[in-house]
């Protein structure tokens, strides 16, 4: 890269990870609205775009192509099982499969049959929107780097965001144990394979993790980590309080929202009393534990830009899907192609403007790359 | 199957200006055919009672013989009838109706009681003499008990019914209980459709006469069409513009993946 | 039996907390055989909101548990515990329902008690998903299931020995198929669609529904449930004593109950066993 590009454009950074997450909802919020199959080829792809342009080298940002297999195995298992024993009673019929009558213990369903264009295509249609959700959420999995964004847990659940914490750091290291209980193992000349060999290598590796453990702890409570038990008694009854009628209360609106004779207080009103009560026994909860950060990562124009359009492209989707249901949802009786209406693929594209207004991700092998070159000059 | 609780819960309001509902109250005569009773009553409409004469092959094709025109969702396999002449045209048709706002399916041996029908409208063949109702809401039977046969008449094949088995204008008004207010109307254009062209072309003949002639034309059977062709309808621009577009991005991701590469290689 | 110290000890309050919490995540697992015809809650939007919902009570309840503060040792004993969990998940991942995780899940649950199973569970599999790239709406979902895999481990009956180590076979096969039975009911009317005849349906009874989903899991993912199962009593079966010794020596070392506390005001008085 020349070295005057970089007046032009931002300097390579890590977005916050926080609005890659908003900028994906957003456009899973949009793929749920429609069964357009074109609609979600065209937001599938934007998604695609985006993972591609602006991920990093973690190992996490390969994770994208495993979502994208496994959208694809979400569209067979529907239309498969579409095809065995779903309703085809009309339609244009593809090919019939051999017919067979399973025994009364199994709701004496028919297997196979005839299998019709507008069966398949509903199993596509449904299966694609499935497929898209699970593709966007593969996009910010690939994008957002999860150890940042495990600052945003809230302050009261510190103690096992630090133990997450400390399972992301020991977890490659355990890798490496493990090599090196085997390299000890054949210099000492050991049998080579086997289970009792596996049992060789596995004791080693766990013993050698759990005095670590109390190695960590020991490191930690001699800088002064955790000293802050200082909450007085009256604010820790108030934060089991108010944690625990929020959760009765959720569990009132839960059972109010599925059962449909339920008084309407029980329903909505209780959940959202639950969640709010929940959210205030977190927050003071949270009170407790005063930390600083550090390097925080900031939220600057580029976090807004990114989120922006996922909240755009969720907008105008909702509002194109209440004025006229039927361009998301292509009619399949009678079968006919479907259309592209415009206004829902103008809000789809919008998905696709992060791939330019997020910074380039901070790429390892870039940075490397003008070092070497110098070397080579 | 009936029941499933749809995406969209548009229920159906009460202030939906439905128009009185065509009643040409008129049970078939004996065995001459099936009587259908569709029950706009929670649309703030009436409960017609109409007769599809011979034997029509399913409950959809009796509702069609009846002279209503069901409409279908547009994404359900299978036949679900989310609209009868249009209504509740809040009702987006997309898949199944809400369970507490759907057309629900009944049989009935005149003068009997309403029974559920757990079988759908495209697969349930209504036998000649047999009562179908057709009711809108949560499930509940039509608000009419089913009616007895009108005047009986001397027995005639099913095949035979033609003109002399339609009821005459003079037979409007037969011993149903409970349509008084309904048969009061004579026909109001119901909501014309093609398919129901041919079942009634009697909506904008005068004084209601109830089945002339023409409709005792053999039980139409238009729904099961399995032999029919695959046809496209015209050239499909918005799946050619998707195609082109996803292919542009495809494309620039590959070219992207490509320099990232080159770059790692370096 | 020697007192096995309890590195996470479960107070009145949390314990009610947890009872709350598991009635939620009950509803947000067995919500397809509960909902009734007229509910809000719809087939298509149920398992959203849920997969919203459940990380509040996830929060709340892990939240309430390490109230007051968590021991730094049993931080780092969850750290790495769930750290060795994560470290063995991708080894079986894919491969005919070779899971690996339970394994760890069940021996930690049963050393360190219930409490400590139940954030085990929970660290886990949320540090599993950070590290391979799987958070998404099933992420609650795993977290609650394996957080009461952990839990029912800390809750087994007291043995030693065969007997234990007969207790702990028998519990992880019901676990590992119970885990994954219940993970698939609540995504099967959002996995399957409708328009079949397994299909959900909020209409029929719930033994028909409970037949349908029968059919269903049969034909999509016992096979891996059992799996899971074959392969996590295999491994409780043959690494179990020497791992199960190994934790105990380790929190014996780490001597979790003595109280570290300086202020002479406030002793830590050791709060009632949970069992």
């Amino acid at each position: 890269m020349a070295p005057d590009m970089s007046w032009t454009e931002p300097l390579p950074r890590a977005l916050h990870p926080m609005a890659w997450w908003l900028w994906a909802l957003g456009l899973a919020t949009a793929a749920s609205r429609t069964t357009n199959p074109l609609l979600i080829a065209v937001l599938v792809a934007v998604v695609g775009y985006v993972v591609v342009c602006r991920r990093g080298d973690a190992p996490w940002a390969r994770a994208f192509s495993a979502y994208l297999i496994l959208g694809l195995l979400v569209i067979a298992l529907r239309v498969v099982f579409n095809a065995l024993i779903g309703a085809s009673d009309d339609g244009h019929q593809l090919f019939a499969l051999p017919s067979v009558a399973l025994p009364g213990w199994a709701k004496g369903i028919d297997l196979g049959g005839a299998v019709t264009a507008e069966q398949v295509l509903a199993a596509v249609y449904e299966g694609l929107r499935l497929a898209a959700l699970i593709c966007c959420v593969g996009a910010a999995n690939a994008l957002a780097n999860p150890k940042r964004a495990l600052r945003s847990l809230p302050p009261a659940l510190y103690e096992i965001g630090s133990a997450v914490v400390v399972a992301l750091t020991l977890a490659p290291q355990l890798v490496e144990s493990v090599l090196r209980v085997r390299r000890a193992r054949r210099l000492r000349a050991a049998p080579g394979k086997g289970l009792r060999n596996l049992r060789a290598i596995a004791m080693p590796v766990l013993e050698d993790a759990l005095s670590r453990s109390l190695q960590l702890a020991a490191a930690m409570d001699s800088r002064g980590y955790g000293r802050s038990n200082g909450a007085p008694q009256g604010l820790r009854r108030t934060t089991s309080a108010f944690v625990l009628t929020g959760l009765l209360a959720l569990c009132l609106g839960l059972y109010g929202l599925l059962d449909g004779t339920a008084p309407p207080l029980v329903g909505l009103p209780a959940l959202t009393a639950g969640l709010v009560l929940s959210g205030a026994g977190l927050a003071i909860g949270g009170r407790r534990v005063r930390r600083s950060t550090y390097r925080p990562d900031p939220w600057r124009r580029a976090e807004w830009a990114v989120g922006g359009c996922g909240v755009v492209c969720a907008g105008v989707m909702l509002v194109a899907g209440s004025y006229d249901p039927l361009l998301l949802h292509p009619s399949l009786y009678p079968l006919v192609w479907p259309d592209l209406p415009l206004l829902p693929l103008m809000a789809i594209l919008v998905g696709v403007l992060p791939a330019w207004l997020a910074p380039r991700p901070v790429r390892a092998a870039a940075r490397r790359a003008p070092q070497l070159q110098a070397a080579a000059a | 199957m009936m029941l499933r609780a749809a995406v969209v819960t548009a229920l159906a309001g009460a202030a939906l200006a439905v128009p009185a509902a065509p009643a040409t109250a008129a049970a078939c005569s004996q065995d001459s055919g099936v009587t259908v009773i569709v029950d706009f009553a929670s649309l703030g409409g009436g409960q017609p009672t109409r007769c599809a004469p011979g034997d029509p092959s399913n409950g959809i094709a009796a509702l069609r013989g009846a002279g209503f025109t069901p409409t279908r969702a547009a994404q359900e396999p299978g036949y679900f009838v989310c609209r009868i002449n249009g209504k509740p045209a809040n009702d987006p048709c997309q898949r199944t109706s809400p369970a507490d706002a759907y057309w629900s399916y009944w049989h009935a041996r005149p003068g009997g009681s309403w029974t559920y029908g757990n079988i759908g409208g495209s697969d349930y063949d209504p036998a000649p003499g047999t009562v179908d109702g057709w009711a809108f809401g949560a499930g509940k039977p039509p608000s009419t008990p089913p009616p007895r046969a009108s005047t009986p008449s001397a027995g005639r094949s099913p095949s035979t019914v033609g003109p002399a088995a339609s009821p005459s204008p003079t037979r409007k008004v037969p011993t149903v209980a409970g349509t008084g207010q309904a048969t009061a109307r004579t026909s109001a254009a119901p909501a014309p459709s093609p398919t129901a062209a041919a079942a009634s072309p009697d909506s904008t003949a005068a004084a209601a006469t109830a089945r002339p002639a023409a409709t005792a034309a053999p039980p139409r059977s238009d729904i099961v069409t399995r032999s029919k062709p695959l046809r496209p309808n015209g050239i499909p621009l918005g799946a050619i513009a998707a195609v082109v577009l996803v292919l542009l991005l495809v494309s620039a991701a590959v070219a992207q993946v490509a320099r990232r590469r080159r770059e790692d290689g370096t | 039996m020697t007192a096995v110290a309890r590195p996470l000890r479960l107070r009145p309050k949390a314990v009610l907390a947890l009872l709350l919490a598991s009635l939620g995540g009950l509803f947000a697992f067995l919500w397809p055989l509960i909902v009734q015809p007229g509910a809000r809650l719809e087939s298509t939007s149920a398992p959203l909101v849920f997969a919203l919902l459940l990380p509040v009570l996830l929060a709340v309840v892990l939240a309430e548990m390490s109230e007051g503060g968590m021991d730094t040792k049993a931080l780092a004993m969850l750290g790495v515990l769930s750290a060795i969990g994560a470290a063995l998940r991708p080894l079986g991942a894919g491969t005919g329902g070779v899971e690996t995780v339970f394994f760890m899940l069940v021996l930690g649950g049963r050393v360190f008690g219930p409490g400590f199973g139940f954030v085990l569970g929970a660290t886990t599999l949320f540090a599993s998903a950070l590290l391979t790239g799987g958070v998404g709406p099933w992420l609650p979902f795993q977290m609650l299931g394996a957080a009461w895999v952990g839990l029912g481990a800390g809750l087994l009956p007291r043995a030693r020995g065969r007997v234990e180590l007969a207790f702990l076979a028998a519990y992880s096969a019901v676990s590992s198929i119970l885990y994954g039975v219940l993970l698939n009911l609540s995504f099967w009317p959002f996995a399957l669609g409708d328009g079949t005849e397994l299909s959900f349906d909020a209409a029929q009874s719930v033994l028909d529904n409970l037949h349908a989903f029968a059919l269903f899991t049969a034909a999509t993912s016992l096979g891996w449930d059992v799996g899971r199962a074959i392969t996590t009593v295999a491994l409780v079966l043959l690494a179990g004593p020497a791992v199960l010794a190994a934790l105990r020596r380790a929190a014996r070392r780490a001597a979790f109950d003595a109280p570290v506390e300086f202020d002479p005001g406030t002793v830590a008085v050791a709060a009632p066993m949970m069992r």
